[in-house]
């Protein structure tokens, strides 16, 4: 319940048509060099995180995605290929592209190799950043299978007794088909916090609260800009640091990719420059029994959950992706809520690049 | 837990205690064996609260009959990546080795694997099946959905097990990388053990059969255990409960009991073992090498004021091993008195 707090739900906001926003973004990415089948790929990403109000994968990293293509990090032009594979699995290269490509065709080719062998795994190397990871696994999972994807980034967490970064944030989400409209969908960092709300809070100088980050010198602090600099913690103590570091394992060494210390130069430091890795894992219920009884008893259990007696002042009790689904229903029928800092930044990235702002 | 007294036993001879003890329990021999190794393997990891301690609630399954000693795994669906294993009733701990032993097998061939483990009972230390993958040079996960004892965020009421995950990964060194975790803010076997001796938890932990919140580790045995980290954890604990349950045809919710229940375990419980070979991926050494120098850069971090080293999961527990297994295993107490009552009832000879 630490986690409440922050970030503050009081930032000013301001409403923005969904079809400008997308314009926006496609824009960008043309802009600084992406072909239109690329930059409509990944705009579609950070626009479906925006409407999810998922904000700290939307527009927000437009600036560090140029930024990236700009020093040379990332070819905009880069296209990913399955490089070896077998009837259970395959290693994809993202030859140094957008990550976004290089995810859409790992979750495709899981589901696609799960739909014959019963499970596959596929590891990326060479890649760069897939943000949303619940949107590839919910690909997935709308294709029918249970879906586990985790992903490693470059190190900006401390290991539970450690002040200094090694771990990345490494994210890992789930998704599953159900018998309603939507799959459920999981998402989660294994940092206390995801990093992008540090930046976030960074923009407009909002203290965060102590116990989540160090400074540079390893020193706590609760100065956005000097934990950007510095490490945050992991979720939960030595368990979260240990999911850290595990899933780090699954998507680094374990399918060929760099992983830790390795994917420095994405922080603009000077060392040989490596792509990210990630996994995916797909899994078809019906290899097991009958796919459509799977579905009924996520259903039945989800029912189970969201019944449970409620909490002193909670309203109902959740699963994962409830919000997340009304979230974006309700961006595409009224627009969406950006916040003021990240619409600034996305303008001052805009100017460098030529860009008109919308309305 | 540490200042309580102990006893130091010869490994080989508390093997051969908890193996005539199943043994008199109705377990057939290689039954009794595969679990017996699991819960000395524990107690060797100085993981009592999955060792000998944990092997009373399974005896008292065994006499219930909710656990049938003679019940053997059988593969009944397979594919080249794939197998679906009917633990018949039997114990947890044969079904789980034989799953893991099946998952290895088919990774090797196919690259990786999915073996699905429905009626048997529990398999206790998910961990040592994980690590069984890795010491195999695999990847291994192991998911398992347990009954309810964890209540959602949000809510007081428990609907989730403390659905537990474990994922081992070979390293450059003799042990591998084994993380083993609960996806609750205590593991059942954490409350059970503070629930008995009448202890307190740490504020958080847990709410009573009223919904309130309370330190009382016996009230929240009777209420429910809060999950892992908020809705973080019970996110996870969601996933891992659909991923080894439904998936593979097992039951989860409402639907089973565990061994904190009243009747002992009911339900047709379901576990999930995923096994994947690196050298599918590249080539294996490379990848030892490659892991290594990860976990060595992970504890060469600059550590925080007051901590002496930075370890990864799996390290304290392995060191400990090679210790118990060069010194003698350490058994509490207060455990060996229980066992002796059982031993007494059972007929069988308590070693001196």
């Amino acid at each position: 319940m630490a986690e409440a707090a922050f970030p503050p739900r009081d930032q000013p906001i301001r409403r923005v048509d969904p079809a400008d926003l997308r314009a926006l973004m496609v824009g960008l990415l043309r802009a600084a060099g992406c072909p239109e089948d690329i930059a409509e790929i990944a705009a579609e990403i950070h626009w479906e995180a925006d409407l999810r109000g998922h904000h700290i994968q939307g527009l927000d990293h437009m600036t560090e995605l140029v930024g990236n293509i700009r020093a040379g990090r990332i070819d905009p032009e880069g296209r990913p290929e399955v490089v070896r594979d077998g009837p259970a699995w395959a290693q994809l290269s993202g030859h140094n592209g957008l990550g976004h490509p290089a995810g859409l065709l790992a979750a495709a080719t899981a589901a696609e190799k799960a739909g014959g062998a019963g499970i596959a795994v596929i590891g990326v190397k060479d890649s760069a950043d897939i943000f949303l990871v619940g949107y590839y696994a919910e690909m997935i999972a709308r294709a029918g299978f249970a879906a586990v994807i985790t992903t490693n980034v470059p190190p900006h967490v401390h290991p539970f007794g450690g002040a200094g970064a090694v771990l990345g944030t490494n994210p890992i989400a789930f998704a599953f088909p159900t018998a309603g409209e939507n799959p459920l969908v999981f998402d989660m960092a294994t940092s206390v916090v995801a990093a992008s709300h540090i930046r976030q809070a960074a923009y407009d100088g909002i203290p965060i609260p102590a116990g989540i980050g160090v400074g540079p010198d390893g020193k706590p602090s609760t100065d956005a800009r000097t934990v950007e600099k510095g490490s945050i913690g992991s979720m939960a103590g030595h368990r979260g640091s240990g999911l850290a570091l595990c899933l780090g394992l699954l998507s680094g060494p374990l399918v060929g990719a760099a992983t830790g210390k390795a994917l420095d130069s994405w922080l603009g430091r000077d060392v040989a420059h490596k792509g990210l890795g990630h996994f995916m894992l797909a899994v078809d219920p019906g290899i097991f029994g009958d796919a459509e009884d799977f579905r009924a008893a996520v259903e039945a259990h989800l029912a189970e959950i969201r019944g449970a007696r409620r909490a002193e002042g909670v309203e109902r009790v959740l699963v994962p992706g409830d919000r997340l689904f009304e979230t974006r229903a309700r961006s595409l029928a009224e627009g969406v809520d950006m916040h003021e800092s990240v619409w600034r930044e996305a303008a001052k990235l805009a100017v460098s690049l030529g860009v008109e702002m919308p309305g | 837990m540490s200042d309580r007294p102990t006893r130091t036993m010869a490994p080989e001879v508390l093997r051969d205690f908890m193996t005539r003890m199943l043994c008199a329990a109705g377990c057939s021999d290689v039954n009794a064996r595969d679990a017996a190794e699991v819960f000395l393997e524990a107690d060797l990891r100085g993981i009592g609260l999955q060792g000998l301690d944990h092997m009373f609630t399974m005896l008292d399954d065994l006499e219930r009959g909710t656990i049938d000693g003679q019940g053997r795994a059988e593969i009944v669906r397979e594919g080249p990546a794939t197998a679906l294993i009917d633990g018949h009733r039997g114990p947890g701990q044969p079904g789980g080795v034989f799953a893991t032993d099946t998952a290895i097998r088919k990774a090797k061939e196919a690259g990786c694997a999915t073996v699905g483990l429905i009626n048997g009972a529990d398999i206790y230390m998910i961990g040592y099946y994980a690590e069984r993958m890795a010491r195999a040079g695999l990847a291994g996960l192991v998911f398992s959905a347990a009954s309810s004892l964890v209540h959602p965020h949000g809510g007081v009421e428990r609907r989730l097990g403390t659905n537990p995950l474990a994922i081992g990964i070979p390293t450059g060194g003799d042990d591998p990388f084994v993380l083993d975790m609960a996806t609750s803010a205590l593991s059942a076997s954490r409350i059970r053990f503070a629930a008995y001796h009448g202890e307190h938890v740490p504020e958080g932990m847990g709410v009573d059969p009223a919904g309130k919140p309370t330190t009382e580790a016996a009230a929240i045995e009777a209420g429910a255990i809060a999950p892992l980290a908020g809705h973080k954890g019970y996110g996870l604990g969601l996933c891992v409960a659909l991923l080894s349950g439904p998936l593979v045809g097992g039951q989860i919710g409402a639907a089973i009991e565990g061994w904190l229940s009243e009747e002992g375990e009911r339900g047709v419980r379901g576990h999930t073992f995923m096994a994947i070979d690196p050298a599918a991926f590249g080539d294996p050494v490379e990848f030892r090498t490659n892991s290594q120098a990860y976990l060595d850069e992970v504890k060469s971090a600059r550590r925080a004021p007051g901590v002496d080293a930075i370890r990864y999961p799996g390290e304290r527990t392995l060191a400990r091993r090679r210790e118990s297994l060069a010194q003698g295993v350490q058994v509490l107490e207060k455990t060996w008195e229980i066992a002796g009552r059982y031993a007494a009832r059972l007929g069988v000879d308590v070693p001196a």
